[in-house]
């Protein structure tokens, strides 16, 4: 018996959201990695944030 | 900062949130569950999973919305938003994959789960990252956070999809010529739209009004529209638009009573609402299954009126064959009996020779029976054909008169023929051989047998723009219920078998059709029961 193969498709989906919100669980809870901000001059703007996109795998 | 804010309990209670927050994200849940629990069932595997995802996706972005409006903790802010906006896109493909699935009715291809993975990659990367939810606003006491271009990016992966299945519809709009199909793809699309924008007017609305609590409403709209969805689908098969559109229409009442005896404080409107939703309850029920029965006795109507023109074609063509049979073995044995009489096979003794005569002539009429018949049959197919030329009907009819004049001599009868002088020729435009035969011939030597003692006189004149022809008898008359029947297929008069036994009844049936395929009148009046009666057809001139 053979399975179908949307299965194979359902499970990397899965598995992809299963580790991206694995790692934001532990990015959040374990290593408290986010900034607090008490005004919106202090926030990154769209550019800085693009910049981290880009070179995350550098990080 | 000191904010006053409650520390919620198991995520989710606390004081923190307005009580229409529950009110709004419970029902919604409670409602995406018992859909669930009732599609998983009845509806198909392909729209099931998209369903699925839509539902399952739903359910989480509303418990994760409940935690972020009851809950204080900055950890939970941070890590619930960031969740809530990952699952987000998967909501809008999980909708944007069930219209695809039901447009095309098919599973969906390799290639659009890809599509639908590669446009989820850049929210899982960004989520992780904290470009979703980039931090914390503690500029005031909302409980905010800052939201980051994965936010946005989840905004255009929704826009697009939104944009696709309009621009779809309306190709398959311009393209799908069965009404209703695109019925089926209309309510489809309204549905899934509606879905969207429940959602959408949830979410943004209070962006723009500033009223963050009224927007929840829309929170309720999101799973009543995914119902709408699930019923057009679970209807797919038989789906029938006027059942649908009160269905719908009863639902949205019910919804909208329902909703006033919980908004309303008024006592006496309460009372008003309450009365009007028991009246509305026995209405409601009445109305749909009054409708589905109506609907449902047509479908069968239109099923057995199909089948009864199968039946009545194939009996067509057997009474055709049988037809054929008959005249031709009749036919036979005419060319034999009249061989036996005119003394071809040797001499005859007068004894035998009367009843091979009689024989000879029952079987002639037999076939001429037959004929008629199958005459008839063909004229109400239309498969007979018709050379027109110009004659001059005069000529015609004195020829016909003077053919049955034997006829009428035989039973002692008058037969007077009169045209009066057109000034010019009788001249109409016809198929001179079938007029001749089955038209005039036959109401002459219709008259004749109907008429047992006096006269028939045939006429032709000119008048009032027309060739008149008419054949008065003095013979046993029609009554006025043998009239509505006497130009119909097979229509005998109520006694006219008694006067002539081989009537078959398809005689003025053939010279209707006939008469008024080239562009003639035909009809006939009486005075009553033996009052004799007058054949009158008339052409243009």
């Amino acid at each position: 018996m053979s399975k179908p193969r949307r299965d194979v498709f359902v499970l990397l989906v899965l598995s992809a959201y299963i580790l991206a919100i694995g790692v934001t669980f532990v990015r959040v809870y374990v290593y408290h990695a986010y900034p607090i901000y008490s005004s919106q001059e202090e926030m990154p703007n769209i550019a800085e944030q693009l910049r981290t996109l880009i070179y995350w795998p550098l990080l | 900062m000191m904010c006053e804010w409650d520390t919620a309990q198991f995520l989710i209670f606390s004081g923190n949130g307005e009580p229409l927050i529950y009110y709004s994200h419970v029902t919604s849940i409670l409602i995406f569950v018992a859909l669930l629990g009732f599609t998983f069932r009845r509806l198909k595997e392909w729209p099931k999973n998209s369903f699925r995802l839509i539902a399952f996706g739903y359910i989480v972005w509303l418990f994760c919305d409940l935690i972020l409006w009851a809950n204080e903790n900055i950890d939970h802010v941070i890590f619930f938003w960031t969740v809530l906006s990952m699952v987000e896109p998967l909501i809008f493909i999980g909708a944007y994959a069930y219209f695809l699935q039901f447009t095309k009715n098919k599973p969906l291809s390799l290639q659009v789960k890809w599509f639908f993975f590669i446009l989820l990659i850049p929210t899982l990367v960004m989520g992780p990252l904290g470009l979703t939810v980039i931090g914390f606003d503690f500029s005031d006491c909302d409980r905010n956070a800052w939201e980051g271009i994965g936010v946005y990016y989840g905004y255009f992966v929704e826009a697009l999809l939104l944009l696709l299945i309009i621009v779809k519809t309306v190709v398959r709009l311009v393209y799908t010529k069965d009404n209703l199909e695109r019925i089926k793809l209309s309510m489809v699309s309204l549905g899934i739209c509606l879905l969207f924008i429940g959602f959408l007017v949830a979410n943004f609305l209070a962006t723009f009004t500033g009223d963050y609590v009224t927007s929840q409403y829309g929170h309720v709209a999101v799973p009543i529209f995914a119902a709408f969805l699930a019923y057009i689908t679970i209807k797919y098969e038989s789906f029938e638009p006027r059942i649908l559109l009160i269905d719908t229409l009863v639902v949205a009442l019910f919804i909208l009573l329902s909703s006033l005896l919980f908004v309303d404080n008024a006592s006496y409107q309460i009372y008003a609402n309450i009365m009007a939703f028991i009246i509305m309850i026995p209405l409601g029920y009445t109305l749909v299954t009054g409708i589905r029965k109506e609907v449902r006795t047509r479908k069968q109507l239109q099923q057995l009126t199909g089948e009864l023109e199968v039946t009545n074609e194939r009996q067509e063509v057997l009474m055709h064959f049988i037809g054929h049979e008959v005249k031709g073995t009749l036919a036979k044995d005419s060319g034999v009996f009249a061989a036996i009489s005119e003394g071809d096979l040797g001499p005859v003794p007068e004894a035998i020779k009367t009843f091979v005569d009689r024989a000879l002539v029952e079987s002639r009429v037999g076939a001429s029976s037959v004929e008629n018949i199958l005459k008839a049959s063909n004229l109400k197919k239309g498969s007979v054909t018709y050379t027109k030329e110009p004659f001059d009907l005069k000529e015609l009819v004195a020829g016909v008169v003077e053919k049955v004049k034997v006829m009428a001599e035989q039973k002692g009868l008058a037969l007077i023929f009169t045209a009066e002088e057109a000034g010019a020729l009788y001249t109409i435009n016809g198929d001179k051989a079938k007029l001749g035969d089955n038209v005039f011939r036959n109401l002459v030597e219709n008259s004749i047998n109907y008429t047992p003692t006096g006269s028939v006189a045939v006429s032709l004149k000119k008048e009032n723009g027309k060739f008149i022809f008419a054949v008065k008898d003095t013979g046993i008359g029609i009554t006025e219920e043998d009239k509505q029947r006497l130009f119909t297929e097979g229509g005998h008069g109520k006694d006219s078998q008694k006067v002539n036994a081989h009537s078959t009844g398809y005689g003025l049936f053939i010279a209707k059709q006939i008469t008024e395929a080239n562009g003639g009148t035909i009809r006939a009046e009486s005075e009553g029961e033996g009052k004799g009666s007058t054949f009158t057809v008339e052409f243009p001139v």
